[in-house]
């Protein structure tokens, strides 16, 4: 199960719920991972990121960015 | 040079009537083709002859040699024997002479040494190597030692107790907590590649904070893989972010400095949904929020990679084409990338060259690597990697840090600063393995005023 991270805009300041996010991406709410949660990226400029299940968000237009496995050097 | 050192070299002469008659007369006396010693040049004796080496006539037609025991030299043929002399009769030895004579230092050759970094894990100097070397007596006179700054080591955690015992009186804070990360649910395990970068980052900052920031955690069949999803890093990015932005924590340091010892060890390559890469993505949602780090006023440094092609590791891409390089968060422009030296400021052969994929000066700089330290993994053992070199430079960084907070001089323009006061360079000119050379505090502390 491959896992990738999607980015959504909301207005600055407002609360984001996983159902607003998941509407605002055009993806099932299922595919995304609630316990990552809803994390800021840039929140003075509504920019959040999201972790879903690639293969739940196939059909999505939105960029779905890849999220590798990262280790020690 | 000392006058009185031998030197060897190989004495070239010409072959002139009475040198020919000499040999012939010599031949005729002793059986064989010789060079007596009326026939040697001006000043060369006998005894600097080495005997055990075969005169060689040299053809000026032909190129190429022949051993005199072959037969007697022709007038276009010249001599050659090797000899060793002292330094002080060199010069009166090529005046005597003039063009007839022609000497060629003989030097001694051996066969290349195979690098231990291929063999061991022998360490290659001391931390205390590393810290004379970089200067740290200086800067704590300075009294540039860290005090007020926290070092954030995102890794695998760090082991408090060994790093007491290895003398380390650093405070170690947690990870910040945000709600996305409650500590409850942070993992620990073995921490040896953190301990160790902890290690390495406290040696040029003594005095500052360590906050262990513990993402990469055990995997696969038996926890025998110590990795993460990148989002991890991303969202101990967050927590940071916030720490700095809400002044939590933060309200204990004056500066942030961020080590990351990590990264692909190769191009990522799975499929996503027709998206680009991480590795070739510069849009990534990982930068933005790297940026807002910076923003916020923390310095980021990442280790270049251990897949430099002289020497890449087991994991590393086998395709020559895919090693060296550097992607991903270990390239942005904005970021510290730090490459390996060993002691003596020699790159070493398995830290990633440059250029970066996306900014093309990467690595920024080097640091020191591969030396005795923390012994995190095993009792003798050495800090190895640009794993050590990237902490290293942090604590560097968080010294000068210690009466230059973020608010008098931005992460960019710190940076830039390091940059142009590194040694051993090209004369800040970049180049593929240092980077533009070996982080220099001291020097950077002269020109930002601080000592």
């Amino acid at each position: 199960m491959g896992m990738g991270l999607m980015v959504l805009n909301i207005p600055a300041g407002r609360p984001v719920t996983m159902k607003q996010a998941a509407e605002t991406l055009h993806i099932d709410e299922a595919a995304i991972d609630h316990t990552y949660g809803i994390v800021p990226l840039d929140p003075a400029q509504g920019k959040y990121a999201v972790r879903v299940t690639t293969e739940r968000v196939s059909e999505t237009s939105e960029p779905v960015y890849a999220d590798p496995v990262i280790e020690p050097f | 040079m000392a006058q009185d050192r031998l030197i060897h070299v190989l004495v070239e002469f010409e072959s002139s009537s009475y040198v020919r008659n000499a040999v012939e007369a010599a031949a005729h006396s002793f059986g064989h083709f010789q060079i007596p010693p009326e026939a040697l040049p001006l000043g060369l004796k006998i005894e600097d002859i080495d005997a055990g080496f075969e005169p060689l006539k040299r053809s000026k037609a032909a190129s190429g040699f022949q051993r005199l025991l072959m037969g007697a030299p022709t007038e276009t043929e010249s001599i050659i024997v090797r000899a060793t002399i002292p330094c002080a009769r060199l010069q009166d030895l090529i005046a005597a002479n003039g063009d007839s004579c022609r000497i060629y230092e003989d030097p001694v050759i051996a066969p290349f040494p195979m690098s231990p970094l291929h063999l061991t894990d022998r360490p290659l100097g001391t931390a205390e190597q590393v810290t004379r070397q970089l200067g740290l007596p200086a800067l704590t006179a300075a009294e540039l030692t860290g005090e007020g700054v926290a070092i954030a080591i995102i890794d695998t955690g760090i082991d408090v107790a060994r790093l007491q015992a290895r003398g380390v009186t650093a405070r170690v804070f947690p990870r910040p907590e945000s709600s996305h990360t409650p500590r409850a649910n942070v993992r620990r395990f073995s921490p040896e590649h953190g301990t160790m970068c902890a290690f390495a980052a406290h040696l040029m900052a003594p005095h500052a904070a360590l906050i262990d920031v513990p993402v990469l955690v055990p995997h696969g069949h038996g926890q025998s893989q110590i990795q993460a999803l990148l989002s991890e890093a991303l969202l101990a990015y967050n927590d940071l972010s916030v720490m700095l932005e809400e002044r939590r924590e933060a309200a204990n340091f004056t500066s942030l400095v961020v080590s990351n010892s990590w990264g692909l060890h190769r191009p990522d390559d799975g499929p996503n949904n027709g998206q680009p890469q991480y590795h070739n993505n510069p849009n990534h949602p990982v930068r933005d929020a790297i940026d807002r780090l910076i923003r916020n006023g923390a310095d980021v440094l990442f280790a270049a990679g251990n897949c430099g092609s002289a020497a890449p590791g087991p994991q590393c891409d086998r395709d020559p084409d895919k090693q060296d390089k550097i992607f991903g968060a270990n390239g942005y422009q904005d970021v510290l990338c730090v490459g390996g030296v060993d002691v003596e400021n020699r790159l070493v052969p398995y830290s990633c060259s440059g250029p970066g994929m996306w900014s093309h000066d990467k690595p920024d700089l080097a640091a020191p690597t591969h030396f005795l330290g923390s012994e995190a993994r095993g009792t003798g053992t050495a800090d190895v990697g640009t794993s050590t070199s990237c902490p290293v430079a942090a604590g560097c960084v968080a010294a000068l840090r210690t009466k230059l907070p973020a608010q008098r001089m931005s992460p960019t323009d710190l940076a830039d600063v390091l940059r142009q006061t590194a040694s051993f360079g090209r004369d800040n000119v970049w180049n593929e393995g240092l980077g533009f050379g070996v982080i220099a505090p001291v020097r950077a502390a002269e020109k930002l005023g601080l000592l």
